[in-house]
């Protein structure tokens, strides 16, 4: 783990990115060594992606300037940062599931403008492979790879371009224990090999393990970059988090007497869509007039749970029980109002006015519809009261759902899943990518029914929201659940710790 | 009856499938190349029919068949222009531009058939004569069916190992097969998407062009209104049941092809099946085959959506 | 309800763009018309007379739209969910051979029970033949569009079959049955014409079909679908069951065009009495918007050009009717290229605004590279749910 002296790389100067509404990056610096591991460090929406984006060429930055080997440099795409020596394995897997290995690293090779012959890469593969201890199999298609494998797979793909620099964002999400070790031990070699890496992790345990310099971003800005040799995780998981609001507890009712157990979850599993157990063996119950906070990074497993809690997704084991009764699994809970993380794809039905939203899940009952037709002006009528109810800023009701704000559309779907009174409420990042008001807005509608006696489960990956909204915080990491915290003990530092699989149960 | 089904009866029947099976297999594979990068081509009918037509169109105005089959493969290949113009440019989604194009093809070459031919009365050109192999021929049952056939029939034969060998052994194959199952991650490693559909498309309409010659050059010497018939689909039926490979593909049409000579012949052996059941099978059995084995009957991933790079 | 309060222009946009299409069409008609020497006025005149001269000629006219109608009803209706019913040509058949076995199985049954009774075996046999693919679709994610295809020409040699054997008409050198007795038949409505009581039920069946897709609850379910799988699945909309149900309904539409045919213009079944009635109708659909009024007026044109065709033909002018098909080709040709033209023009601007944040009043979601998506993706699964935008009413 030993740090070169000499000129960075790398350097990343003053860097700044905005989008619609949202800084991303806000002049950030940092610089990369030859042979150092260095860890970029940061909650979601700190801005590590995309900083590392920009230094990839997938983005261009509105200011600052990009420096390699000292001088300065800026790609229109990510080709001209591969052919530049940069490569960027990426979360999301990018290589064509049904080739093999070896026949995705030819196209690779190919838009390198290396010709070269299946044989002949494979071969080069193979030496590639054994070089760094990576053992894949050669002839099977990606798809049928383990995730582990694939992982690899992934990483052998953008080494046979021979990269100086190495960008490698949340490597070992998805990988067991046993496999993040074997990934750690190759950086490791790959760094003293030569290769300048750059990660982004969220996993203090391995930061600490793996990295040269870690340095911590937050809400855009850069707030520290340490040594890893002097960084303790209780320091990092401080710098990740910041300054927290001092949780306004009286205005959301907290102080409601909370009743019966409305909602029972045990040992649930379930699987994501590609088939690996995004929720393992959790374990909670939640009363009436109670919010529980899921806390989590991304990919967590928070969106999987809250989908089978609200019988979107089907548990592979386990059982969630509502108001004593076994969930029946066959589809939509009657007694569980749904919020579901993606608006876009899952929350709004784009094809609809928003009347037709709101009465969409009840369309088929009095008063809406009799003998299978429907009945605008009952229709219409509850559009109009719910649109007044939940200060849904629209033209009118007959517009296009596409039409309104994000803001607004949240506004409606929540309309359209609270208008019944439910019993439940599953919420996912209800308030994501909304401004101040309507985050608000949204907020207080949610936390003001624990007075109607329901039961709120209320997903997050903004620490805050939690200590703010909710009375008892659950923490997901990859699936397990870490902790369960009351809100009022809790401490931010805390629940990073256990967000980032510290404290692992 | 069984005296009758001796070697000749499937040697001649084999010959028969055989030759039944050269325009069609011209058409299929065009059709899987396509497919694996990611283009669906309904109109596979309408660029056989416009082939059978310009190709007899050629020939007749140059008096060659070869100069004909290349006239049938411009009239494929014009099909396949505007369906990539249609998709590719203005977006259209493929199935409705295949439809369309069926329709429009039929309306062409009826038209061109009148304004060609008019009210001339001889409108046949020279075919192609069998080209038969020493020795190879002569081998008892299949010998004759693939040793004794036209010259273009060996050219069929021969482009399915070719495609084999193309999609599996070469990197511009396996740049065809990322267009057609995950054409982002294709673009992200270098692959430039349109341009293999583009590629692959007009494969697709040049083949699928001779496929229609075959029909009419090598085989009728004429051109009557719809002289297709529907193998367009029948391609399209042997591409899906062949799971998109180029052997499943032409093992699949020779299948076919063999219950079509068979059905002709049925009767004089006094089987009393409806023939009509035979006729049918490409259908029937590619419905069954994918309503029973969806898991090995994955079209490519992409197939039908068109890709819009940002 | 029915429509949403979109600007009025551009429902003037959508109602231009299939009238500009038809009108440039007819001029490329006329060119073609000009390379062989006709005169492009007197040949539409011809047609037009043949179509509309007399009210014999509409009559013909109608009959020749009623079938198109019928079957583009059902494709618009399944298209709303984003399912692709291009099996309606087979659909058409089984409806017809469905009909006959009607009429043949019960040839002493009083007058309107037998045509009563056919109808609503043609109906039933084109949902089942619709239902199949459904069922397909909905269990195992095979695309409709295949399969739908597939049974088209099982539905044509199965008729082909019923043709020369079970129903076969000894000596008869015309593969087609008897023709049915009169009270067989849908009776003439309008006395001097071959106006038959088919175009009453096709009249009922377009306000069925606009009641089926914007008035009623099936409907709502139908568009939500069309939205995306997802999204109305998380509503609450039982999508599986949807999906057979849309497939069915469409091919019932399908079927009973194929009734029609039969017991009201032909009389009798007949080899090949669809000449592509249910592939044209997919044009039709499109060219009608999705929307009934318009699926009946492109029928009606169609129908018309088809009896234009004919009314060439027997003008003796030596001019090929199938200028009419390529006309009929050309013009959802032109509205796929308007459409395709208006559809890049909005994604142009739809980047732009998300690049500007103008018409937003607060963040667009961040994907996790931090791109801002795209604000429509609207592909669902494998061939055959291919890209449907812009195909749907905005």
């Amino acid at each position: 783990m030993a740090m070169t002296d000499g000129e960075p790389i790398v350097v990343l100067e003053e860097i700044t990115k905005a989008y619609p509404g949202v800084l991303a990056n806000d002049e950030v610096t940092l610089d990369l060594f030859p042979r150092e591991i260095h860890t970029i460090l940061g909650e979601n929406g700190a801005g590590k992606t995309t900083l590392m984006g920009i230094l990839s060429g997938l983005h261009r930055p509105d200011a600052g300037r990009i420096l390699l080997r000292g001088e300065e440099v800026s790609f229109q795409n990510a080709r001209e940062a591969l052919a530049h020596g940069i490569g960027y394995v990426q979360q999301h897997f990018s290589l064509i599931p049904t080739l093999t290995v070896a026949q995705n690293a030819v196209l690779a090779l190919r838009a390198g403008g290396v010709r070269i012959s299946l044989s002949a890469t494979a071969d080069r593969m193979g030496a590639l492979a054994r070089r760094y201890g990576i053992d894949i199999e050669q002839d099977v298609a990606v798809e049928d790879l383990g995730v582990g494998d694939q992982q690899r797979a992934e990483i052998l793909k953008a080494l046979i371009r021979e990269p100086d620099v190495l960008i490698l964002d949340e490597p070992s999400a998805l990988l067991t224990p046993q496999e993040a070790g074997e990934l750690s031990s190759l950086l490791r070699t790959l760094a003293s090999e030569g290769v300048a890496i750059f990660l982004i992790s969220h996993k203090l345990e391995e930061v600490l393990s793996v990295s040269d310099r870690v340095s911590v971003l937050r809400r855009g800005r850069h707030v520290q970059t340490l040594a890893a040799s002097v960084a303790t995780k209780e320091r990092l998981a401080e710098l990740m988090i910041g300054e927290l609001r001092a949780p306004d507890r009286s205005t959301h009712g907290r102080d409601t007497a909370v009743g019966d157990v409305r909602l029972r979850v045990e040992d649930l599993w379930v699987k994501d869509d590609r088939g690996s157990d995004a929720v393992q063996g959790v374990t909670f119950e939640v009363r009436a007039g109670e919010i529980l906070g899921i806390a989590g990074i991304e990919g967590s497993g928070q969106v999987e749970l809250t989908e089978a809690l609200a019988g979107m997704r089907k548990a592979t084991r386990g059982t969630v029980s509502i108001d004593g009764r076994p969930s029946d699994r066959s589809g939509r809970e009657q007694t569980v109002a749904h919020v579901p993380a993606d608006r876009l794809r899952s929350g709004l039905v784009r094809s609809l006015t928003v009347e037709e939203n709101l009465v969409l899940p009840v369309a088929s009952t009095e008063p809406f519809s009799r003998f299978g037709l429907l009945r605008p002006s009952a229709i219409r009528a509850r559009a109009r009261d719910l649109i007044r109810r939940f200060d849904i800023r629209v033209r009118g009701p007959e517009v296009l759902a596409l039409t309104l704000s994000g803001g607004n559309q949240q506004k409606m779907v929540l309309a359209r899943e609270l208008a019944g009174r439910p019993g439940v409420i599953v919420c996912c990042y209800p308030a994501r990518g909304l401004d101040f008001a309507a985050t608000e807005s949204v907020q207080t509608e949610i936390a003001s029914r624990r007075g109607d006696g329901t039961a709120i489960v209320y997903a997050s990956v903004d620490l805050d929201e939690l200590l703010e909204l909710t009375d008892r915080i659950v923490v997901l990491h990859r699936g397990r659940m870490t902790g369960e915290v009351r809100t009022s003990d809790a401490t931010a530092e805390q629940l990073g710790l256990l967000m980032t699989g510290a404290d692992a149960a | 009856m069984a005296s009758a089904v001796n070697e000749e009866y499937i040697s001649l029947l084999l010959v028969a499938a055989v030759s039944l099976a050269a325009p069609l297999l011209f058409a299929a594979i065009g059709e899987l190349i396509s497919e694996r990068a990611g283009v669906i081509n309904i109109e596979l009918e309408g660029m056989m029919l416009v082939g059978a037509f310009t190709g007899v169109w050629g020939a007749y105005l140059s008096g060659s068949v070869w100069v004909g089959f290349l006239a049938a493969a411009a009239g494929g290949l014009l099909v396949a222009l505007i369906h990539g113009v249609m998709c590719f440019v203005f977006l259209a989604n493929q199935v409705v531009s295949g439809v369309v194009l069926n329709i429009l093809a039929l309306g062409l070459t009826s038209f061109g058939l009148d304004a060609v031919f008019g009210s001339s009365l001889n409108r046949s050109v020279g075919t192609l004569d069998r080209v038969r192999i020493p020795v190879l021929a002569d081998i008892p049952f299949v010998g004759p069916a693939l040793f004794s056939q036209r010259l273009t029939v060996y050219v069929a034969i021969l482009l399915v190992p070719a495609t084999w060998w193309l999609l599996n052994r070469t990197a511009s194959g396996l740049a065809l097969k990322s267009a057609g199952e995950r054409p982002d991650a294709a673009e992200a490693l270098g692959v430039r998407v349109m341009r293999v559909r583009w590629v692959a498309l007009m494969a697709c309409g040049i083949l699928a062009g001779i496929g229609g010659g075959q029909l009419t050059l090598a085989g009728l010497g004429f051109f009557t209104p719809n002289v297709t018939a529907g193998r367009g689909f029948i391609a399209l039926a042997a591409v899906v049941f062949g799971k998109w490979n180029p052997i499943g593909a032409a093992a699949a049409v020779l299948l076919f092809a063999t219950a079509d000579a068979f059905q002709i012949r049925a009767q004089a052996l006094g089987i009393d099946l409806p023939y009509q059941l035979l006729v049918s099978l490409p259908y029937l059995a590619t419905l069954i085959a994918l309503a029973g084995l969806l898991r090995k009957m994955r079209p490519p991933a992409a197939l039908g959506i068109n890709y819009l790079p940002d | 309800m029915t429509l949403p309060r979109v600007s009025s222009r551009r429902v003037a946009v959508q109602i231009m763009i299939p009238v500009a299409a038809v009108v440039l069409s007819l001029a490329t008609g006329a060119l073609l018309l000009l390379a062989v020497g006709a005169d492009p006025i007197s040949a539409y005149e011809s047609m037009f007379r043949a179509a509309f001269g007399s009210l014999f000629s509409t009559s013909i006219t109608i009959g020749k739209a009623m079938p198109r109608l019928l079957a583009a009803l059902g494709i618009a209706l399944a298209l709303r969910a984003g399912l692709w019913n291009i099996g309606a040509e087979g659909q058409i058949y089984v409806g017809g051979v469905a009909s006959t076995a009607v009429v043949l199985g019960a040839p002493d049954v009083s007058f309107p029970v037998v045509l009563v009774a056919a109808m609503v075996a043609g109906t039933l046999a084109g949902a089942v033949w619709g239902a199949i693919p459904g069922v397909l679709r909905a269990t195992r994610g095979i695309s409709e569009v295949i399969t739908s295809l597939m049974l088209v020409y099982v539905a044509i040699q199965l008729t082909n079959y019923l043709l020369e054997s079970p129903w076969v008409v000894p000596h008869s050198t015309f593969p087609a049955t008897e023709p049915f007795a009169s009270e067989h038949r849908l009776p003439i409505i309008w006395p001097g014409t071959l106006l038959n009581a088919g175009a009453v039920i096709a009249a009922l069946a377009v306000v069925l079909a606009w009641v089926l897709s914007s008035r009623s609850t099936f409907g709502l379910e139908l568009r939500a679908l069309g939205g995306g799988e997802q999204a109305a699945r998380f509503a609450g909309v039982r999508v599986k069951r949807i999906v057979v149900a849309a497939m069915a309904v469409s091919g019932a539409f399908a079927g009973l065009a194929g009734s029609v045919e039969i017991l009201g213009v032909r009389g009798r079944l007949l080899e090949g009495f669809s000449p592509g009635y249910g592939f044209e109708a997919i044009a039709i659909a499109l060219i009608g918007r999705l929307q009934p009024a318009g699926i009946l007026l492109a029928a009606v044109l169609f129908g018309a050009l088809d009896a234009g065709a004919a009314g060439l033909l027997t003008s003796g002018k030596g001019v090929p009717s199938s200028i009419v098909q390529i006309t009929e080709a050309m013009a959802v040709v032109y509205v796929l290229i308007a459409l395709g033209i208006n559809e890049k023009l909005s994604r142009r601007r739809r980047a732009r605004e998300a690049l500007t944040g103008v018409r937003r009043d607060d963040a667009e979601d961040l994907d996790q590279a931090g791109n801002v998506p795209a604000l429509d993706t609207s592909v669902t699964t494998g061939i055959g749910s291919a890209d449907v935008e812009g195909w749907h009413r905005p």
